[in-house]
Parts: structure tokens; sequence; C-alpha cells
């Protein structure tokens, strides 16, 4: 298969960009992609490059956007422009802080804002974890929806309405 | 501080350089399941300590801190009984490359400075790499089609760290790590893969795209330029946030099968359509390699490659994977470098890989 951008080499990079529910395929060569510094490759180390990801996204006005950069971490003291310039966040509580602006980010990265692997063998839910709980049912019904499971769908929706009653929300 | 560096000089570190310039690690063995096409399957995870700054954000006092909280934690983990602690920033050029060509450590932590290293388990089949750009990146790897070992391994070391170890984590996005590609399970699935008959029949980009398709990563296994090399494939699992580690490695298995299967039947047409052919580029890659002076480590992959073909499809019955495995691990540049070292000074690299290369495939050791 040919490098869609430029035609010649063969494409050795295969990549799927996710965007909403639309999937967008790229077929480069190696070339292109450092050219277009799609991807930071380093001794043929090829990673994805947040900052142009983050560059991609059709995201706020000029003004909203120089009010984000300011954002800072409390912790380390990265602001939300040092991230976009760096594509790398300071320490744990970056997230928290930047919390609504790197949503939409790791949708777009994962498809997904919802964690649903393993937690640390000590890890105790500091607040109500019924929400969270809420949060991961949704996620799951999202998908089994997604792939027509319609049988697991109501298993779920059952699951969902326990978890409300559960927590007192209506 | 001083201490960690005392500690890091252990002769520990010394008799482990030394033993891998000589001898593969038991993962290269090629003993695995369909060992011939999958020479390893891999699986990492990224984890940082709860409040301490991130790999580029923290101090160098918090970098030691990170490892001494490390190196205690490990000392008590079942899965590292035996491992040593390797202190990067202390080692030569060469012995950091060493590292990278053993898949120990990446090439960003090599040319890095600053307070690094890796903690190396009994047979290289676990290892903790420490202050990268996140605090520890665990990796289990196994020998052939055994994702769901290496998964398993790693994922046992996880559980024993984090009874000592605080990780960041928050519930709803998971690991939380320096780069946002990574956040949530923190993990990444991969297998290393030959595909010679897929990409002689034209077939390779057809499966690739099939690959991509399904939301897993390939990258040709590169050399020192661009091109891929050796008809090497690196398949790895991308996302990291709303599915299950489980899950994942379920996803890599299935096509990881579908790979072996393809290649299989490649294979199959290879011999029905163009026997002579092929036994032609296998037989002249392996009188090459047999009776070679002086080589490259670019003629090694790409001849070694034809020969693990040969191999695969029964047509040199007595070289074995774990073989051709050896022959690529030792004849690297670092490898070869560490190597000549120790010997005699009038003999060329390329020399001596030709000499490694030839008593590797002498039909007796004894005589070549």
């Amino acid at each position: 298969m040919d490098c869609q951008l430029c035609g010649k080499r063969p494409a050795s990079i295969h990549y799927t960009e996710l965007s909403g529910s639309a999937a967008v395929e790229y077929h480069i060569c190696q070339e292109c992609a450092q050219e277009k510094g799609l991807f930071k490759a380093a001794g043929g180390h090829v990673k994805v490059s947040v900052p142009d990801l983050l560059a991609g996204m059709a995201s706020a006005s000029a003004a909203q956007e120089a009010s984000l950069a300011n954002v800072v971490c409390p912790a380390c003291g990265e602001t939300y422009a040092e991230f976009r310039e760096s594509g790398r966040i300071g320490c744990g509580e970056c997230y928290t802080a930047f919390a609504e602006l790197l949503r939409p980010l790791l949708r777009r990265i994962h498809g997904s804002t919802q964690h649903a692997g393993k937690r640390p063998s000590d890890f105790r839910p500091a607040a109500p974890a019924p929400k969270s709980d809420l949060a991961r049912l949704r996620e799951e019904l999202r998908r089994a929806l997604e792939r027509e499971d319609f049988e697991r769908c109501a298993e779920i929706r059952d699951r969902i309405r326990k978890a409300g009653e559960a927590s007192g929300a209506t | 501080m001083s201490t960690e560096r005392e500690k890091a000089r252990q002769p520990g570190t010394k008799g482990l350089l030394e033993r891998m310039s000589r001898e593969p690690a038991a993962w290269m063995a090629g003993d695995g399941p369909s060992a011939g096409i999958v020479l390893s399957s891999r699986v990492r995870l990224a984890r940082n300590l709860q409040g301490v700054p991130f790999g580029a954000r923290a101090k160098e006092e918090e970098k030691e801190r990170v490892i001494a909280e490390t190196r205690t934690a490990s000392r008590e983990a079942a899965s590292l009984r035996g491992s040593v602690y390797v202190d990067v920033s202390s080692l030569s050029e060469i012995d950091r490359h060493l590292l990278v060509e053993r898949y120990l450590i990446s090439r960003d932590l090599a040319a890095e400075s600053g307070s690094r290293g890796v903690i190396v388990g009994q047979d290289e089949g676990l290892s903790v790499l420490v202050n990268e750009e996140d605090h520890l990146r665990l990796q289990g790897i196994a020998s052939g089609y055994q994702i769901e070992a290496a998964w398993r391994a790693v994922d046992r070391l996880d559980e024993e760290l984090s009874r000592r170890l605080g990780y960041a984590y928050s519930d709803a996005w998971g690991f939380l790590t320096a780069c946002p590609t990574n956040v949530g399970t923190g993990m990444r699935a991969s297998v290393l893969v030959h595909l010679p008959a897929l990409v002689l029949t034209k077939e390779i980009g057809r499966v690739l795209h099939g690959v991509s398709q399904v939301g897993l990563a390939v990258r040709g296994l590169h050399g020192e330029g661009s091109e891929v090399m050796g008809n090497f494939f690196q398949v790895s699992s991308q996302a990291t946030l709303g599915l299950a580690e489980p899950e994942m490695v379920q996803n890599l298995i299935g096509v990881t099968r579908h790979l072996i299967e393809n290649e299989e039947k490649a294979g199959e047409v290879l011999l029905r359509d163009a026997r002579a052919e092929i036994e032609d580029k296998v037989f002249r890659s392996y009188g090459i390699l047999r009776h070679c002076r002086v080589i490259s480590s670019e003629e090694v992959m790409s001849l070694s490659s034809a020969l693990r073909l040969g191999a695969q499809l029964d047509l040199v019955g007595s070289v074995k994977a774990g073989t051709l495995n050896r022959m690529l691990i030792l004849t690297q540049p670092a490898h070869m470098q560490r190597t000549i070292r120790g010997g005699d000074g009038a003999i060329s690299r390329d020399q001596k890989r030709a000499e490694i290369v030839r008593a590797l495939l002498a039909p007796d050791p004894s005589t070549n």
C-alpha cells in the first residue's frame, strides 16, 4: 500500500483517528509523518504527538483559548499552555485541574473517558462510590448499545436503576 | 543519595551485563507456541507515585526518592526475587544500548540524563523501568505467542508493588500518566511478529490494514534507516481508556491468531506456486550465513529472515527458531561492541559477527 500523502513510498504507519462516531484511517510513510509532524520519531520509535492532536482539535474561540492557557495546576504549577506545548502532564493533580479541558482530548484519543480496568489493590473510593459506578455502568451501556447486545443492555439498565436507588438519586 | 549510587555499583550489575552480552534472555529461547512466527509477547504498564511530579517536572531529589521507594518495594515483591537494579545514569553508552537491544530500556531512557534505572528480574522476563516519562514502567515479556502469560506475570508484579507504593490513580480516569495517550490502564500489549510470506505474496498491506481497523497499531521494526527490516512487525494495543485489561489482551490474542493463520496460508501458497524460487532464496541465505567472513547486522537481519521462513516451511529442519533468535540478539551493534571489547583488538566488528553467525549454524559447534 502506498503512502496517502506522497503516493510514492510504501505506507508503514497505519492508524485510525476517532472523532465522535466517525473513524478516519490514515496510511502514511515514516518520512511524511515526520515531515508533517504527525508523529514524533526518535530512533524509529513512533509516538502519537499530543500537541498536534490538541492543535487539530476544533476547540474554543481565540478569547476562550487565551483564558484557558492560564489555567494552572495548584500542585505542580504546570499551566494548560505548557501542557499544550509539550503534550506532557505535570503531575497527578493536573488531571483534576485540567479535567474539563482534557475530557474532549481523551475521548478523541481513546474513544472513551471512563476507566474500565483494574484498581490499585489498596484503593478505597474516597467519595461515595455509586456515582462513579453509575458512570461506569452508563459507559458499559453505551458500549452494549453500540454492539447491539440488547440482552446485556437490559441487564445493565436494571443495575443502573438499582445503583440509583442505593445512592438515593432519583 | 550517594548511598544509592554505591548500591547501584553492586557486583550484580557487572555480572548481569557480562552475561547479557554472551547469552540471550529466557524469553528469546524460541520455545513458546508459534514461536517461528511470533517472536515475543510483551505487556507494559505505566504507573506513577502519588504526590510526586511526573518525569519531566520531577526534581533530582524527587527522582532519587522514586528510585529508593521502588527498590524497597521490589525487594519485597516475590515476582522480583533475585532481581538486579541497574543504575542507567552510571552506565557507558554501549551498556545503555545493550539494555535497549534487550528491550529492557527505551531509547528515550538511554538518551536522557538524571537519576534513572531499571530493575531486571531473574530471567529478564519481568522488569521495572524507573524515571522515564512515567515513574514506573512495568514490563512482562514471554517467548512466542503467550500474550496472556505476559499479562498475568506483569499483573501479579503490579499487585505486589501497589501494596507498597501509593499509585497516582483516579476512579474516573484510572492510572494517571505523563502522556494522556496512556492514562487509564496504562497498558500497552504487543507482539513482535515475523511475516515474510505475507510480504512475499504482497498480502501484507491488506492484512495490516485490517489490523489497523480494529484499533491496533502496526509498525515495522526499523534498523538505523527507515526501511522495514527482516519482515518484522510490532502489533500493539492503543487505547487505554474504556476497555478493561483482559478485553484488550483478548483483542490482541485474536488479531495475532489471525496474523499467524494468514502467514501460514501465505507460506503454503508460496510452496505451491513458487517452490523452486523460495527454496533458492532460503538456501542461498543459509549458504551465505554458514560461510560468511565479514557481515553487517542489517545483512544478518535480512538473510536470517529468509532462513527463518525456511525453518517455518520445514525446508531446513536442522535450524531452530531459538538459534535464529540468538543470532539476532547477539549480533546487534552494542552486543557486538561489548563482545569485542574483551577480545582480540585486530578483528573488526563485522568479522566477529561473521564468526558468531558461523558458529551458531555449524552442524557441530566444535568443527567450523
